[in-house]
């Protein structure tokens, strides 16, 4: 006997959810899946009417597709815009780039891509060849924060919603307590963050599950990447992710509950702003900055753990070293931006 | 190319500690690795104490009351085992070192049996019960020794049949559940017995090791918010004033003993010692030969079958790649703090822990089930796989939802209960705390019947509503009845309605009687026993107890007379409701049935 959907009761089920092992049809599952997310946004008031919000879209497309569905269902009014980072890693990068210009014109979004080779002068490939197969990994994250940070406030925006995930989050808790980092671990379970009042950053899929965003796409047809990174196979975060899959498997609430703990710490370092480049930092010099003028300098493992012992041998940063440009000098795009926000006028 | 028989070629390391001195002395040639340092054998020793001693001296409870009792909890293996010769040699120095004077007024030693919870009936032999042997250990130091068993949560009374625990684990559909629970029950019983005994320290053994591994699973089952309180080296929540949860001992006995005046702190001086540690030392001070091996619920199981069993794999795992990970993890643990959105006066009936309120409405709004969005957060909502709680006491019974009774964690395990099971008193008696707070109402306590009648069932589908057929619980304690929860069609026609409303009334009247009955006749029993023991000094045989029997049917006879009258009045009376209903039922079905005919006509008559 067919099963029938437990939530309408009337089509066949065709889809389990992952999370609660329920049985829907596909109708079903899309107007559930929406409605979580509507219902995160609505009870964290993440936007405000008349928001100009980036999403940052690296190749999933489900974000930029909820995001303009809801906002057109439940009418947010906010200005939407696709941002996307150019990393520099041939075979991972470049396909999901290519979906996300179809897909400007698909959704008819403005989009923008911010590339680290333009931002920084050095590509994730450059940068390979330059420190090794090992903590490449910390460069991209830290130069990626950034170069989010900087689109967005070349396209004048002042909210940023990222497609991190149930499980994304999950992982990052327990990386957070393997490594002993504290005042991450009570930040990172945010659902929104803000960075010195500027631009803040949520997530709208805090409570999804990685699977279902899957299914969705799926579903709908949208193009969903899920490569991994070439460089990433044996980083430690690989053991965490392992580990969160085989706890998925015995019980799948499991990933919500780490999502949901919170706790608080005593001490907290002070978030300040970078004295060269003017973003928000809880050192003198921000991570990317540090990063970067080691890779300038030829010394990479600055800002790796041995970042005052190099500086003792080599002395302070030479004069000459390019640096990133300073946050307030960033060019609003304003063609780019006067054209889009007409656009914006012209939909409504 | 690829026999068996083919070595596997792997580089030979150089062992760290090869010919390296000891650290500590830098005299001696060492002989153990402790993650990045080595030691000879006597500073390994010396710095194991060392750290013992002065994680006890740490903590300000130590000092701050010199003449206290402690409890040692004593499961028998290698840290716990350790914890105690630790501990007696901490209070009990050689005669050299007289200046450091005894901390304890007395020691206790308590040990949990958990082995009905792990073997099946046949299994449950001598041999399996870890009782007799952890027994054996605790008798080579002179501190009183307690042995518990784990079907003792359910009160004395029912320590002998064991019949109850099986009943509620067999329900328990997840081995990670499973183990949650017994591990409250657990912490419950030593809790109960450090009171009881008047112990206001409780130590227990966890070392660095399992405490990591405990960081990591509690985050995983969604326990993050009580995580600091479950792990760090010192615990005062069972404070005094907020500990209703063990009421239910005042009465018995028909003594009163204000148990709720004892505060009890959980210490964990191994904290900061790995395994390993443990395991070494064991080995030159001769205790690894004393150490009982209990068998766990995952023992000789697959690595995925607990997130507990899976969290120790990963993290030893870790361990043996990354030696610092367990110390890591310790030592972020040991910084959390409870955040300031716990209520501690609030308490989740189950696992004794601060809980967050609002987790159902949370859960509603990020896991939807129902075509309408949820309404929000404040109002309430209902979803049709909700648990509820039904209790049974003294007669009244009261429902309660889960949400406000439970944990988020604990909510999580009850999804994995599929029977109507019989939770451990100490359950049902902190949720009928939590109503009478909420109400302001006071409900009667009989102190001859309250503990046999505490009685907390846990289902997913208790609501009638939810029901799809009619519902026969388990046996009532007392009155030896089922319960049974009719099924409520969703269009119930009103004689339906009637004809069931009437059925319960029925039931509840058998209820009523036989439970009043039994109760008259244990308490007779019960005297008259006394009596003939008084008399004759030994247990009265079944002879003498038929006359006991005679007697009492004799007494009740008219009792007994009016309850058959009024019963079969009711059973005449129920025809009436009863034709009513099947009337009009079949009156329902008739058409239909005709309806089918036609259709099954139509069709032979096209072919």
């Amino acid at each position: 006997m067919p099963r029938l959907c437990v939530v309408c009761k009337e089509e066949r089920a065709s889809v389990k959810r992952p999370k609660t092992g329920e049985q829907l049809c596909r109708n079903c599952f899309y107007h559930v899946f929406e409605i979580e997310v509507h219902c995160t946004i609505t009870d964290n008031k993440l936007f405000k009417s008349g928001d100009r919000v980036a999403i940052a879209a690296s190749g999933g497309k489900v974000l930029a597709h909820i995001m303009k569905t809801l906002n057109d269902r439940y009418n947010y009014g906010l200005d939407l815009f696709l941002l996307s980072v150019d990393e520099g890693i041939t075979g991972y990068r470049d396909d999901s780039l290519e979906t996300v210009k179809r897909n400007q014109q698909q959704y008819n979004l403005p989009l923008k891509i911010v590339s680290y080779g333009e931002l920084y002068g050095w590509t994730m490939d450059e940068i390979v060849k330059e420190v090794g197969l090992k903590n490449n990994c910390t460069f991209c994250g830290v130069f990626r924060r950034q170069a989010l940070d900087r689109g967005a406030v070349m396209l004048n925006t002042d909210h940023i919603v990222t497609g991190h995930n149930a499980d994304d989050i999950a992982e990052t808790v327990l990386m957070n307590i393997l490594r002993g980092d504290i005042a991450r671990l009570e930040r990172c379970t945010e659902i929104c963050t803000t960075g010195d009042g500027r631009i803040r950053r949520s997530k709208p899929f805090k409570y999804a599950y990685e699977k279902e965003i899957v299914m969705y796409a799926y579903f709908k047809k949208l193009d969903y990447f899920s490569t991994e990174c070439v460089y990433s196979p044996n980083s430690y975060r690989g053991h965490a992710r392992t580990f969160l899959k085989d706890l998925e498997a015995i019980r799948p609430s499991a990933i919500i509950g780490e999502a949901f703990q919170i706790k608080q710490e005593v001490k907290l370092p002070t978030q300040g702003v970078c004295s060269r480049c003017g973003y928000m930092s809880s050192n003198e010099l921000c991570k990317a900055c540090v990063l970067l003028e080691g890779l300038n300098r030829g010394l990479p493992r600055l800002g790796i753990g041995k970042t005052n012992r190099l500086r003792k041998i080599h002395g302070e940063m030479p004069e000459n070293t390019a640096t990133m440009l300073h946050f307030s000098q960033l060019q609003i795009d304003g063609e780019n931006g006067k054209s889009e926000s007409d656009e914006g006028k012209k939909r409504r | 190319m690829c026999s068996i028989e083919e070595p596997i070629l792997v580089k030979e390391q150089a062992p760290l500690s090869a010919g390296k001195k000891c650290i500590k002395c830098k005299i001696a040639k060492a002989t153990i690795l402790i993650r990045y340092s080595t030691y000879c054998k006597s500073c390994f020793q010396h710095v194991f104490v060392g750290k013992f001693r002065k994680n006890l001296e740490k903590s300000r409870v130590i000092h701050s009351a010199p003449d206290e009792k402690a409890m040692v909890a004593l499961s028998g293996g290698p840290s716990s085992r350790c914890l105690l010769q630790l501990l007696r040699d901490y209070c009990e120095p050689l005669p050299h070192e007289i200046s450091k004077k005894s901390t304890f007024n007395e020691i206790k030693i308590c040990h949990v049996d958990e082995s009905v919870a792990i073997f099946d009936e046949q299994e449950k032999e001598k041999e399996n019960s870890t009782l007799c042997k952890v027994e054996s250990i605790a008798k080579k130091y002179n501190y009183e020794f307690i042995g518990l068993r784990l079907e003792d949560i359910f009160s004395p009374e029912y320590t002998s049949s064991g019949l109850y625990d099986n009943s509620l684990l067999d329900a328990v559909s997840t081995l990670t559940s499973k183990e949650e629970l017994l591990w409250h029950f657990k912490m419950c019983l030593l809790m109960q017995m450090a009171r009881k005994k008047g112990c206001t320290r409780l130590f227990m053994g966890d070392c660095s090791t399992r405490l990591s591994i405990k960081i990591i699973s509690l985050t995983s089952k969604g326990r993050g918010f009580s995580l600091p309180l479950e792990t760090s080296g010192e615990c005062n929540l069972f404070k005094a004033e907020k500990h209703y949860e063990f009421n239910f001992l005042l009465c018995q006995n028909n003594k009163i003993v204000n148990l709720d005046s004892i505060d009890v702190i959980i210490l964990r001086p191994m904290k900061d010692m790995l395994s390993k540690e443990i395991g070494i030392y064991n080995q030159f001070t001769g205790l690894v030969d004393d150490i009982v091996i209990t068998p766990t619920l995952t023992s000789m199981m697959s690595v995925a079958s607990s997130i507990e069993r899976l969290t120790e794999d990963f993290i030893v795992g870790l361990e043996k790649d990354y030696p610092s990970t367990v110390s890591t993890i310790a030592r972020t643990g040991a910084k959390l703090t409870p955040s300031n959105l716990i209520n501690l006066e609030q308490s989740c009936a189950v696992c004794m822990m601060p809980y967050k309120e609002g987790i159902k409405n949370w859960q509603n709004r990020i896991t939807v089930h129902m075509k309408q969005p949820p309404l929000a957060p404040p109002s309430p909502f209902t979803s049709p796989s909700q648990n509820s709680i039904s209790m049974d006491y003294n007669n009244s019974s009261c429902q309660c939802a889960s949400n406000d009774t439970l944990c988020y964690a604990c909510l999580v395990n009850m999804r994995d209960i599929k029977k109507v099971v019989e939770f451990p008193p100490y359950v049902a008696d902190a949720i009928l705390q939590k109503i009478q707070k909420a109400t302001n109402a006071t409900i009667a306590i009989s102190p001859t019947a309250n503990r046999l009648k505490y009685k907390f069932f846990a289902t997913t589908n208790f609501n009638n509503k939810s029901l799809k057929t009619d519902y026969v619980g388990i046996p009532d304690t007392i009155s030896n009845l089922r319960p049974i929860k009719y099924y409520i069609p969703e269009n119930a026609s009103p004689e339906d309605t009637e004809w069931r409303l009437h059925r319960e009334r029925i039931d509840q009247f058998n209820h009523q009687f036989w439970t009043s009955n039994n109760e008259l006749f244990i308490v007779e029993k019960q005297e008259y026993e006394n009596q003939l023991k008084l008399k004759t000094g030994k247990k009265p045989t079944s002879a003498e107890i038929s006359i006991f029997y005679k007697d009492f049917l004799d007494k009740a006879y008219d009792r007994q007379m009016a309850y058959n009258q009024q019963w079969w009045k009711e059973n005449i009376r129920m025809l009436l409701p009863g034709g009513k209903a099947a009337i009009r039922n079949f009156r329902i079905w008739m058409p239909k049935r005709s309806r089918t005919r036609i259709s099954f006509f139509e069709k032979n008559a096209s072919s």
